[in-house]
């Protein structure tokens, strides 16, 4: 934590650097080095889909936009192989993969703007909480169309999803217990893929009825330490466990499940989070923004259960 | 059969004056999903709430204030669809979500837009309305000078130049930004 001295003096480099011609992108990048570690600790969309750099000549070029796309193939299903008696011939398949295609959008916080005079009389790092908050917007817009893509894959409890032609999505009764969670993690691999569980999604609310679990149930020492200590994140039922208070996105006793990143889809990241700052004689205005692009390739790797 | 091909200018709005500038006036939000047909670029829209929410919907009409396109909902960084014609899955997208963006018609603007229709004599200084189907592509959202009587109909734009085939080659309408509500004459006099 920063004293109130060094706080002065950050804010006094900052208008150094922007007072320097040349000197904005320094500035920039001051604000950009805090802004990244932020992103990669808070995000849920991003830890169970990290982001995949993409440059420009990645993107495919399409004849009716020049707005950015990638094209993704896919694994091809094939026919099974059959046995067959003596002097008879395979039948014939002919060879097309599947693609889809990833487009990209901006995200942007709201722009900040202060008459710089004002923002000497702080004595907090006042860029700092702002672009928390910025951030934090931005991380809930990410997630909110995250979890909006997975509803519109998975709408409805006890639906079979089209895509897949299995139940992935299921209520389960008896509450949270150890028999219901392992129940659980057994929707995913049910479908024709068999993936397993890697990470698992709750809310702050949810997790707690783990904290009830008792020695027998939850193993040992382990109970001990989640009771005495509370529940930080690690690996349990063999799978990554995440934890968010979007609980508006997430609800109670609901646990989404997500297979790898690979059988999931791609999550693109075009322009990585930038502040954008401009001093004007003394207004300053600030903003953060970033391009990003992500589908759901294959929706075999997703999987929710809600408990009754 | 395959489709025919579409050219990233045949629709859309060319911004003559007051426009690309940090403090312009433009909005954001998702298409209704009662509109039936993919909006192209350039044309009318209005903001309204349904289930809590803004949406846009086609053309002006009551108070309802204008919003000139600049994307289309169809538009790459708009909307993405997924399952095939047939309903056969190809992908969910996370991205784009689905907002489109648009320049607010009290904004200082001329504009050329190739969303009119072609079939009317446009003179500087008609004012200009557009059409509020949410079904009907040759008519939702399109610019016209018929049924634009101030003080009556909802106005979104005057005539500036008027029709002329741009640097494409596309037939474009110049006009300018306005925005008047409608009323009736009767209780204005």
């Amino acid at each position: 934590m920063p004293t109130q001295q060094e706080v002065q003096l950050l804010n006094e480099t900052l208008f150094e650097q922007l007072d320097t011609p040349g000197m904005q992108k320094q500035a920039i990048d001051a604000v950009n080095d805090f802004t990244r570690t932020k992103m990669r600790e808070d995000g849920f969309y991003r830890r169970i889909m990290p982001p995949l750099t993409i440059t420009n000549d990645e993107l495919d070029r399409q004849v009716d936009t020049d707005k950015p796309v990638k094209v993704v193939d896919k694994e091809p299903d094939s026919p099974a192989a059959v046995s067959l008696p003596f002097a008879t011939l395979p039948i014939n398949f002919y060879i097309r993969g599947p693609r889809y295609r990833v487009m990209f959008d901006r995200i942007v916080s709201p722009r900040a703007v202060k008459d710089v005079d004002e923002l000497r009389t702080y004595v907090i790092d006042i860029r700092q909480v702002l672009s928390d908050n910025m951030i934090k917007d931005m991380l809930a817009e990410e997630d909110s169309k995250f979890i909006a893509a997975f509803n519109a894959v998975l709408p409805t409890a006890g639906a079979t999803n089209p895509a897949s032609g299995y139940v992935q999505y299921e209520e389960i009764s008896g509450g949270i217990t150890r028999e219901t969670l392992v129940d659980a993690l057994k929707v995913m691999p049910r479908t024709s893929s068999h993936f397993e569980v890697e990470t698992c999604l709750v809310n702050n609310i949810t997790i707690k009825e783990l904290l009830k679990f008792g020695r027998d149930e939850m193993g040992g020492d382990f109970s001990q330490d989640i009771i005495k200590n509370g529940w930080a994140e690690t690996n349990f039922l063999n799978c990554r466990w995440i934890v968010t208070i979007k609980r508006d996105l997430v609800p109670d006793d609901s646990l989404f499940m997500f297979a790898s990143p690979k059988f999931i889809g791609k999550n693109y990241e075009l322009e990585p989070t930038t502040m954008y700052i401009r001093r004007e004689a003394f207004m300053l205005e600030y903003f953060a923004y970033q391009t990003q692009g992500g589908s759901f390739g294959h929706t075999n790797g997703l999987a929710r259960v809600d408990f009754k | 059969m395959a489709t025919a091909p579409d050219l990233m200018f045949e629709h859309g709005l060319d911004v003559k004056k007051g426009w690309f500038d940090m403090a312009s006036l433009d909005y954001s939000a998702k298409l209704s999903s009662s509109v039936s047909f993919t909006v192209p670029r350039g044309r009318v829209v209005h903001l309204e709430l349904s289930g809590g929410k803004e949406v846009f919907l086609p053309g002006v009409s009551a108070a309802h204030m204008g919003i000139f396109l600049l994307n289309g909902s169809g538009d790459a960084d708009v909307s993405n669809p997924g399952t095939t014609a047939g309903g056969n899955f190809m992908h969910q997208a996370i991205s784009p979500s689905g907002k489109l963006s648009g320049l607010v018609a009290t904004g200082g603007y001329e504009i050329a837009s190739t969303e009119f229709d072609s079939t009317q004599t446009y003179a500087p200084g008609d004012t200009l309305t557009a059409g509020t189907s949410t079904s009907a592509l040759s008519t939702g959202g399109v610019l016209t000078n018929q049924s634009a009587v101030q003080y009556v109909n909802a106005v979104c734009g005057v005539v500036s130049s008027g029709a002329s085939r741009n640097h494409n080659g596309v037939l474009t309408l110049s006009f300018w930004s306005v925005y008047l509500p409608a009323g009736t004459a009767a209780t204005i006099d």
